[in-house]
């Protein structure tokens, strides 16, 4: 919300846009502000990006980013929102983030993947936002990094994409190149 | 991106767009015939929070307009007011001790004709957690915290229809917690909504 309108899909920007529109997002320096702590926000958010405060869905997407704005990740793996002077803790089912839409620009090492978040923030992965997909009993669970310990879940259809796009490159390990860097996707399962 | 920051962008952006918005309440002269419009101003003040808040009263039993109802503070322009939001300002103090300083201002939102004749604009402002609010005993019986998020959820805006006097009249109830917002206070926090809605 408090940022230059978001496209709703990434289909119409180019890849230096979507970049553009990483860097210029502007957020609150979470990192540096030590508030009390102030019990729980009872807030939650599923597995598939819905946020819900006390139990019902928070429908309106400004107030989503409103939310994912003052996100942290604490030192034991918690998850707070934080305000300079109030901490709350937030559940998170899996990630805070979850990565709807791919578009790939560019093939082999000169690739460049660019993901929209649910909350339609724009992310290139890349050596400092890396793609890792974790082998589990029920599959692969693959994930993006966003910021400061905060991940995206990368979506079914999303990460369908990748495999594809993988697949079809050939690369040994399977894996796909985005800014600079490989990220393997053979986990073995 | 502060609270401050992010709202005075969405009410900024949301004042270029034209969302569909409650014109009033309907205007009824068999009601109160020599009613004429009165300049009023509230306070929608928004409590800086990781869950941010919206500061809301419930006024007494006793008071002439609106008694036993949610309301926002506020109440009409007086003369040694400049404007909407100096008004806002005063009743907050005079109501529920909020200091005008702690009251960072975003900006307007969209004006408001209630059934007894006011015209009330709806100031935002942020204000930080925790102030100790002193609740002006004629008018104000609690004073508490309501979470923006939730007031502004379509899903928790209900249509009522009543009739009432031979009319069926329809308005805006918001339950939270048990309290019941309606009316007009409903209708600003269904406007500001719609307002701010497109900007998101």
């Amino acid at each position: 919300m408090p940022m230059p309108e978001t496209p709703a899909d990434l289909a119409g920007l180019s890849l230096a846009e979507i970049a553009r529109l990483a860097d210029e997002r502007k957020l609150p320096p979470v990192a540096s502000w030590n508030p009390r702590h102030c019990g729980h926000s009872f807030m939650r958010i599923a597995r598939d990006g819905t946020w819900f405060h006390e139990g019902s869905p928070i429908g309106r997407q400004a107030m989503v980013r409103l939310f994912s704005n003052i996100l942290r990740r604490e030192p034991d793996g918690g998850f707070v929102l934080v305000t300079p002077v109030e901490k709350l803790d937030i559940d998170v089912e899996d990630a805070p983030f979850v990565a709807v839409e791919l578009k790939s620009e560019g093939e082999g090492e000169g690739r460049s993947l660019a993901f929209r978040l649910n909350t339609g923030d724009m992310v290139v992965a890349g050596p400092d936002r890396p793609l890792r997909f974790e082998a589990r009993g029920d599959g692969p669970h693959p994930y993006l990094a966003v910021r400061d310990g905060l991940d995206a879940l990368v979506a079914r259809p999303v990460y369908y994409e990748l495999a594809n796009l993988a697949l079809a490159e050939g690369a040994e390990p399977l894996g796909l190149w985005s800014d600079g860097a490989f990220f393997a996707m053979d986990v073995g399962g | 991106m502060s609270l401050v920051e992010t709202l005075r962008y969405a009410l900024d952006l949301g004042h270029r767009r034209a969302p569909v918005l409650i014109p009033g309440d309907p205007f009824d002269p068999s009601l109160e015939p020599d009613v004429a419009i009165v300049p009023a101003a509230v306070l929608v003040a928004v409590v800086d929070r990781p869950v941010p808040t919206v500061i809301l009263t419930l006024r007494t039993d006793t008071v002439t307009r609106h008694a036993g109802q949610i309301a926002f503070p506020g109440g009409r322009l007086d003369p040694g007011d400049d404007d909407a939001v100096a008004a806002a300002l005063r009743e907050a103090e005079e109501e529920i001790g909020l200091p005008r300083g702690e009251v960072e201002i975003i900006g307007v939102a969209d004006r408001y004709r209630t059934i007894t004749g006011y015209e009330v604009t709806p100031v935002v402002g942020v204000i930080p957690p925790d102030l100790a609010f002193v609740a002006q005993p004629s008018e104000v019986a609690a004073i508490f915290e309501a979470p923006l998020h939730y007031l502004l959820e379509p899903d928790h805006q209900h249509i009522r229809t009543m009739m009432w006097r031979g009319y069926q009249r329809s308005f805006y109830e918001i339950d939270y917690e048990g309290r019941r917002i309606w009316g007009a206070t409903a209708a600003m926090i269904v406007n500001l909504g719609r307002r701010l809605e497109l900007a998101a």
